[in-house]
């Protein structure tokens, strides 16, 4: 237990923001990010302080919690999972946040030449924060419908950040996002009042931790219970087959809010498959981890190859993102303390790559008038030196290149992979080692193929007049290389406390 | 804090260095670079001589990630410290030669950031004490070397590498910087997920990463008897294989001249490529020890372990071959180099392999590290040379040279020295090394590969007698006003490497014992009872070597040099020549094959999903099909239950019970609501199936 | 009389008093303020009751003061008060305001005496009372569409009633007595036939499928403040009936009661959900929005039968959960529709709202917060009161819970349109809000996001 509530802090801060950025009529757009951004780097550091001070050991909690009769305990937990989940939020949504400022500004011009009607920053802080503030919450849940609650809380500002400043057939798509994620959550939600009612809410307690095998007891309810709380999480985190909503939403999102969608959100149902599902249901998940290893496997190509064939740069980043969840559930689905930690550790990853992708595709958007088609890109890298180096920086992480910290999660879920197919069968081994041949080969290929395409080659005769962008848009973002490559030297605190709480869980370390 | 660790730290904070100087001039730029190679150097030669006279290894390490048994820090053991001292000195020298090479060219901070990060990874690659951190110097070399090899990424032609605009089977054979990158990335990858996986399961077979845990190959029998044994030492090697450009990965190493000639020179001559002969040494040893402990323990165990080297001296041979015979025919300066350095790859790989088997653990190591020590000086000079004769004449290609030894006598002397090293003439150091390949391969009776080998030998004299002859002797067909030798910074690199092959050559009968005993102080080599090969006598072999490499050179040297015929011209006359020429200048059409079946076969595999999978089938089962069929439930019930439904209750109904109605006029007056029936209706019908469900008997 | 008895009586003539007074008032300000106070006073009596003597007798057994009850009647008053609050500017073209709310007091004391009858007599008593001033309620606009709904409502509702009695009939006939006590000497098919005659009469005022043609009719044509206020009260009056047949029948019927109500249940909700998906006009997707919600209240009906695996509590605090949600969105909701709706003008499309929420900001988050409430979304009422309901049956029936919560994600569809008219719709419209109307419906929101943190104070 934490001696002061550092948890609700981390949330209410953002929160006391949000609200100050709604009633203050008159300030500027510069000062409302200067508050909102700083309230969520104020929220990283308090997560950062609450994790090396109790969440490194263990579950620790935050004092203040409530108990709610027939639903059980809404606290706020800190471990080491939390801590890769919650910082990631918290330090992508605080650089964004500065990022969004010259972006935003921009994109109100663009809609009021579109004759557009949209509220102004007021309402795009408050709700870019409200959804942040919410993302924070659903990883330090201590009860599923507690999380459920912050899920959905995340639904609403999203939704209206792409229904207000969205491209295309904006309110189209923010009603597909909207009903899609919402089926999921609804699933998840069948699944958990199953378990509820018969075991309670809570996968952890205040006393013992993790309820681990809890949802066992249903008996043979367990294994559909189970099932539907693994498809509902599966819709969020878009995987092969329920991925559909994920490039129209993230690609046609304003591109801040893809840079939180695309990697933070969806990657909680990743976090939370381990945190709930497997806690509650080790035995089940495990009968599911044969069927969900090839599930994830064929995510990882499958995206991988959707990917390859985009020309829209954020809609390839949008497919990139199913892939990257393919590398999250193939950890999740290895059983393995090391894969499970790398599919956490993939989070992080994927956070700081994905979103200072999305701000590079950004970055061009708002200065090259809307360029967003890859083909009629090329050789911007001696225009844009800055930029290319943010973009490789990107594709170094989610590919897992040294020395950013993508290179651990790589192997930590390749060492959990190769752990399960090892002890399942020479076939299933020779089997998964193609497999991923394929998918990381892809990865590689769609990455740089990227770069080439974007950066490199002759500079293209209508880019001509392209320069650098102010550094307000670039500037910010050399924070989140900066945290990737921290986080790839000091992997030890990190890992460590990763593969050893999990290890407790799971056993096997 | 151990100083040797600047081995590999010193050029990764000339990295941060560079990065603080970007605004600084190419002076302080270059001088920060060099310096923090040199120093390198210093510590790697202390540390070497520390293990070669005390005989002791060195190690020192601290914890960085402990659950993956991760060290981070420095190990000198034989082989290691021999290799670092190879790696250093030569990146010291070539970045001597990069401070003229460079000067006036784009991005020279760039340069310098992926030059020393390049050497920094290089150093750490070799001189780790455990796979993982081992691999993560390996993935920054394959970094620098993309960035490097793009380095000109505007793509203007003169960078290009092949023919503009030349086709085979309808694909493209020249290529550009920036797809050069993309090619060697690729392809390096792929072969380090191969790697991956293989760290991975040593992980989990030997329960750590440090190649102290794995030297005794008690991890063997575990994936011998779950039936994965070959599968995982192919995987395993599958990233030394990439890294060393073995075939069917040769590809990328050839379009990687595109990159500057000292990056060749460094990257892929020197050091990079020579990370997966590196890593196949370091594991020579720890193979020897599995097929040892597999002995008793698993049946056919040990067989596995020779049967897989077997396969390695196997791929050697034919990358050699392979690759010699493409280099006979190449135009371009560099690509004849390249082609060349994929050739002697292939030797070390034989080499190790063939070492391995007949000689054990120690054998490999020599037979490899040997070649590889000579390799590395001799193509370094060659390559270096090369630059400077590039840059000379202002064109990559050797029918724009000839006669360039009046001008540039420095370079030619250099280059037809690191020429006869690599020709395998004695007394050059290539000589030695070489024909201890060969030999070994016979006395293992790896039949194929040696007499592969032994053919190779001659081609490649030929074809390097072709080179230096057509660029330094013969007609003057160069463009430029005066073709020139170039400054002390450039030219005192490859003549002190080019004097080296013969000056080691000449002392190696001496010094190879001390090499020899030095590799004894490596990790895992112990003299352990097992047979991999046999141990055949192979008599003849060094000497029709030579009389063939000599033959072959001289050959060469008389119809270019003294004749000067066109073979070309003549051979394209024929038929059958003129498709031979074009199957070995277009690389056997491996690169069409590659890009016809794995880049078109992804393309269109991803098209074809696109189109309909995930348009068709997905999108529109979800966004049209689902959204179809609920309109058609919500038409459903708007048309049949409140139109149809509607219609028949409060109509059709209604109108019967008005017809009865009016039937009784006499006694009903006054009209009742439509819903009224409805209602009746409503109920009658729900008593009605009550009665269905519950029986009506009361 | 003892105390409570006091309290209670005073409680009635809180309500009574101001009826018979209030049609002698000239000023329909006056009467809106006394008509407020009047349901104010009532709702601290009944506070009064609810808290200091739960279970007490009343009138020696005509009545009890039962704490479901009591709490469904304060969630009625309390709403019936925003509602009253928001009508005083609205009423233009009411032929006779203070007549409006002295009817509206009427349909009150109904309300009032539905939620302590004990026994038959007085059940149907003020049955009556709530329905002909229901009707009433209709019918006052006195434009066109205000009088033929009148008209259909009143003719199904006095045939409904006919169905209530006629189950009364045989409750009396089972059980020989006029209290509402367990039949002694039950006959299954007898209690099932009375079950359904229940469902039927009751199913009539709530909308339940396939009683429900009145309401999409009444509710989508009539002149949007008397529906502002009759479609919560029918509810909790629909609700307070089954919740006292219940007690009669649902021990002996057990599993059937479970089967029967849930099939309703089902087959309303889905009846409901689907059909509002594509209604163009505001005020209908509100009436089929009704009828869907009906079905979820009916799940928890459905949970009132005595089998085991049910969480009594749960299903008690679940329906008074979705009755909060419910009364206050469908009050708030409505009274938005007024604005798009000028007096005796046909129903507006939902496109009429577009604009809304740049004329009036706060009305149109208030309007989103309600509809985001009756989607079910945390952590507003309606998310808790589905989550209490569904959560109580889910042990014993999880296919009634996984049905109803498929259903709350089909209802998504039609709720974010009415967002999307709100916030995204292309145009303008124009509307009429006067600041009574405003803070009614702001209020309404208030008390949607307040009572999300119930759950946190208040145990079920």
């Amino acid at each position: 237990m934490m001696n002061l509530p550092l948890l609700w802090a981390s949330i209410l801060v953002p929160l006391a923001a949000a609200l100050a950025t709604l009633a203050a009529k008159k300030a500027s757009a510069k000062s409302l990010a200067t508050l909102n951004a700083a309230s969520l780097a104020a929220s990283a550091v308090l997560i950062l302080y609450a994790y090396l001070a109790y969440g490194m050991r263990g579950l620790a909690f935050d004092p203040i919690y409530f108990r709610v009769d027939g639903i059980g305990l809404f606290a706020l937990t800190m471990d080491s999972m939390v801590f890769a989940a919650s910082f990631s939020i918290a330090a992508v949504t605080s650089v964004i946040a500065v990022y969004s400022l010259p972006y935003m500004r921009h994109r109100f011009e663009e809609l009021k030449e579109e004759g557009a009607e949209f509220p102004g920053w007021r309402s795009y802080y408050f709700l870019y924060t409200l959804f942040a503030l919410s993302m924070i919450g659903t990883v330090m849940s201590t009860n599923t419908i507690e999380f459920y609650l912050f899920l959905e809380l995340t639904l609403i500002p999203s939704f209206l950040l792409i229904a207000f400043y969205g491209y295309g057939d904006r309110v189209k798509i923010a009603i597909l996002y909207l009903i899609w994620t919402h089926i999921g959550a609804l699933l998840f939600l069948i699944g958990a009042l199953a378990v509820g009612s018969a075991v309670g809410f809570d996968f952890i307690s205040l006393n013992t931790g993790f309820l681990v095998g809890l949802g066992e007891k249903l008996g043979p309810l367990a294994a559909t219970a189970a099932a539907l709380l693994v498809i509902g999480l599966a819709v969020k985190m878009a995987v092969l087959g329920l991925h559909i909503w994920l490039p129209y939403a993230h690609a046609e999102a304003p591109t801040p809010i893809s840079a939180l969608l695309s990697p933070n959100l969806i990657g909680i149902g990743g976090v939370m498959m381990y945190r709930i599902v497997y806690v509650l249901f080790p035995h089940t998940f495990a009968g599911f981890s044969q069927a969900l290893y090839v599930w994830a496997l064929a995510t990882m190509i499958y995206g991988g190859l959707m990917a390859l064939s985009q020309t829209d740069f954020k809609r390839l980043l949008a497919y990139s993102s199913v892939s990257q969840m393919g590398y999250m559930l193939l950890g999740l689905a290895s059983l393995s303390a090391f894969g499970i930690a790398g599919a956490m550790l993939h989070y992080m990853v994927h956070a700081f790559g994905k979103a200072l992708l999305f701000a590079v595709a950004g970055i061009l958007i708002a200065n090259l008038h809307g360029l967003r088609d890859i083909t009629k890109m090329g050789g911007l890298a001696s225009k844009m030196p800055y930029t290319a180096a943010l973009a490789l920086l990107g594709f170094m992480h989610i590919t897992g290149i040294p020395p950013t910290v993508g290179i651990w999660s790589e192997y930590l879920i390749i060492r959990g992979a190769v752990e399960k197919a090892l002890a399942t069968s020479p076939a299933w081994y020779m089997g998964a080692t193609l497999a991923l041949l394929a998918g990381i080969g892809l990865s590689t290929a769609y990455a740089f193929l990227t770069m080439k395409r974007v950066f490199y080659g002759p500079l293209r005769e209508s880019l001509r007049e392209a320069r650098e962008a102010p550094a307000s848009y670039w500037a910010p973002l050399i924070v989140l290389a900066a945290l990737g490559i921290t986080a790839f030297i000091l992997a030890s605190p990190l890992i460590d406390p990763l593969v050893s709480q999990i290890g407790a869980v799971v056993g096997g370390v | 804090m151990e100083p040797l660790i600047l081995a590999w730290l010193a050029p990764y904070l000339g990295t941060l260095l560079v990065m603080l100087l970007k605004d600084r001039g190419w002076k302080a730029k270059s001088a920060v670079a060099i310096l923090s190679i040199l120093t390198a150097a210093l510590a790697a030669t202390a540390a070497a001589w520390r293990v070669v006279e005390a005989g002791e290894t060195i190690r020192w390490a601290v914890e960085w990630v402990p659950s993956l048994s991760v060290d981070i820090g420095v190990y000198f053991d034989g082989l290691s410290s021999l290799m670092a001292l190879v790696v250093s000195w030569l990146s010291f020298l070539i970045a001597v030669y990069s401070y003229e090479y460079m000067e006036h060219e784009e991005g020279q901070t760039r340069y310098w950031i992926f030059f020393t990060f390049f050497v920094g990874s290089m150093m750490l690659l070799v001189l780790s004490d455990n796979l993982l951190t081992m691999f993560i110097g390996w993935e920054g070399t394959g970094l620098a070397s993309y960035s490097l090899i793009g380095h000109w990424f505007s793509d203007e032609e003169e960078h290009w590498v092949g023919d503009p605009g030349r086709k085979a089977l309808g694909k493209q054979m020249w290529f550009e910087p920036s797809h050069s990158g993309l090619r060697a990335l690729v392809f390096t990858r792929l072969g380090d997920v191969g790697l991956i996986v293989g760290i991975a399961t040593l992980h989990i077979a030997a329960g750590s990463t440090m190649f102290a845990a794995i030297a005794g190959g008690k991890w063997a029998p575990l994936l011998a008897r779950s039936g994965v044994l070959l599968f995982f030492l192919w995987m395993l090697f599958l990233g030394a294989m990439a890294k060393s450009a073995q075939f069917p990965f040769h590809e990328w190493l050839v379009t990687a001249m595109t990159g500057p000639t000292s990056v060749s020179a460094l990257i892929h001559a020197a050091t990079m490529v020579k990370a997966g002969v590196y890593f196949f040494l370091r594991f020579a040893p720890f193979l020897v020890a599995a097929a040892y402990v597999l002995q008793g323990a698993v049946p056919g165990g040990a067989h596995t372990v020779a049967a897989f080297l077997q396969w390695m001296a196997l791929i050697g041979g034919f990358t050699a071959f392979m690759l010699a015979t493409m280099a006979l025919v190449s135009r371009e300066l560099k690509l004849i180099l390249a082609f060349s350095t994929a050739s002697q790859l292939g030797y070390m790989f034989l080499g190790a392999a063939a070492g391995t088997l007949v000689e054990g653990g120690l054998g490999g190591m020599y037979t490899g590290f040997a070649h590889l020590a000579s390799h590395a000086i001799f193509k370094a000079t060659l390559f270096l040379a090369a630059g400077a004769v590039i840059h000379a004449v202002h064109s990559r290609f050797i029918d724009d040279m000839g006669g360039l030894w009046e001008k540039m006598k420095i370079t030619a002397t250099s280059f037809i020295l690191a020429s006869l090293s690599l020709a395998g003439l004695p007394p050059f150091m290539g000589y030695w090394t070489k024909d201890e390949i060969i030999h070994i391969s016979f006395q293992g009776a790896l039949w194929v590969p040696a007499i592969l080998s032994w053919v190779t030998a001659g081609l490649t004299a030929a074809y390097i007698a072709r080179a230096f002859t057509r660029v330094f002797f013969g007609d003057k067909h160069w463009h430029v006003k005066e073709p020139h030798e170039p400054g002390p910074y450039m030219w005192a690199p490859y003549l002190t490497l080019g004097s080296l092959s013969l000056l080691l050559g000449i002392a190696w009968p001496l010094i190879a014992p001390t090499v020899e005993e030095t590799l004894k102080h490596s990790m895992g080599v112990a003299a352990l009872e097992v047979t991999l090969a046999p141990h055949l006598e192979a008599p003849l072999v060094p000497e029709s070597t030579l009389l063939l490499a000599l033959t072959a050179l001289l050959a060469t040297i008389y119809i270019y040099g003294v004749k000067r015929a066109d073979l070309y011209a003549a051979a394209v006359k024929s038929r059958a020549w003129a498709a031979l020429h074009a199957f070995l200048y277009d690389r056997w059409y491996v690169n069409s094959i590659y890009y016809w079946v794995f880049v078109d076969g992804t393309k269109a595999l991803a098209t074809l999903l696109k189109k309909y999978f995930d348009q068709l089938v997905i999108d529109n089962f979800y966004h049209k099909a689902l959204p179809a069929a609920t309109l058609w439930a919500v038409n459903f019930t708007a048309n049949v239950l409140e139109k149809d439904w509607d219609a028949l209750l409060h109509k059709h109904l209604v109108d019967a019970f008005k017809k009865a109605w009016r039937a009784f006029r006499s006694l009903q007056t006054g009209q009742l609501s439509d819903y009224i029936a409805y209602m009746w209706i409503g109920i009658s019908l729900v008593v009605l199936l009550l009665c269905l469900v519950m029986g009506c008997k009361p | 009389m003892n105390t409570p008895e006091t309290i209670f009586a005073a409680a009635i003539a809180a309500l009574g008093a101001p009826i018979l007074l209030i049609p002698f008032a000239k000023d329909k300000r006056k009467a809106w303020l006394a008509a407020q106070a009047a349901i104010i006073a009532a709702g601290a009596a009944v506070a009064a009751l609810a808290t200091q003597w739960p279970g007490a007798p009343l009138f020696g057994g005509e009545g009890e003061v039962d704490i479901l009850s009591m709490a469904i009647l304060l969630i009625g008053l309390l709403d019936t008060l925003l509602a009253v609050h928001g009508t005083l500017d609205s009423m233009k073209g009411f032929p006779d305001p203070p007549g409006f709310y002295a009817v509206t007091l009427l349909a009150a004391l109904g309300i009032l005496g539905l939620s302590v009858s004990n026994t038959m007599i007085l059940f149907m008593t003020s049955w009556i009372l709530f329905s002909v001033a229901s009707f009433a309620l209709v019918a006052l606009p006195k434009d066109k569409y205000s009088v033929t709904s009148a008209v259909k409502y009143a003719i199904m509702g006095s045939a409904s009633s006919t169905l209530l009695f006629l189950s009364f009939g045989i409750m009396l006939f089972l059980s020989g007595s006029l209290h509402f006590v367990q039949a002694r000497f039950a006959s299954y098919k007898l209690l099932s036939t009375v079950l359904l005659f229940l469902l039927a009469a009751v199913g009539f005022k709530m909308g339940v499928f396939p009683f429900h043609a009145w309401l999409p009719d009444t509710y989508g044509e009539a002149d949007p403040i008397p529906i502002a206020l009759i479609s919560s009260m029918a509810k909790i009056a629909g609700i307070l009936a089954l919740y006292r047949a219940a007690k009669i029948i649902a021990g002996p019927l057990g599993w059937d009661w479970l089967l029967i109500v849930a099939a309703f249940s089902i087959a309303t909700m889905f009846y409901g959900n689907i059909t509002a998906l594509l209604q163009g006009e505001l005020q209908r997707l509100l009436a089929y929005s009704s009828i869907a919600q009906a079905g979820y209240l009916l799940v928890g009906i459905a949970g009132l039968s005595l089998v085991p695996g049910i969480n009594k509590d749960w299903v008690y605090y679940g329906i008074a959960f979705q009755l909060i949600a419910y009364a206050f969105a469908k009050t708030g909701t409505f009274l938005t529709a007024r604005t798009v709706r000028a007096a005796g003008e046909a129903p507006a499309k939902l496109e009429a709202l577009a604009g809304l929420y740049q004329e009036h900001p706060v009305l149109a988050a208030s309007f989103a917060t309600l509809i985001l409430s009756l989607m079910g979304m945390p952590p507003l009422a309606g998310f808790w009161g589905k989550l209490y309901l569904f959560l109580s049956v889910v042990a014993a029936a999880p296919w009634l819970t996984a049905i109803a919560l498929i259903n709350a994600g089909i209802a998504a569809a039609y709720y974010a349109r009415a967002i999307k008219a709100v916030y995204f719709a292309q145009g303008k419209g124009s509307f009429t809000a006067p600041p009574s109307l405003k803070r009614a419906v702001i209020a309404c929101a208030a008390a949607t996001l307040a009572a999300g943190a119930i759950p946190f104070l208040l145990a079920p």
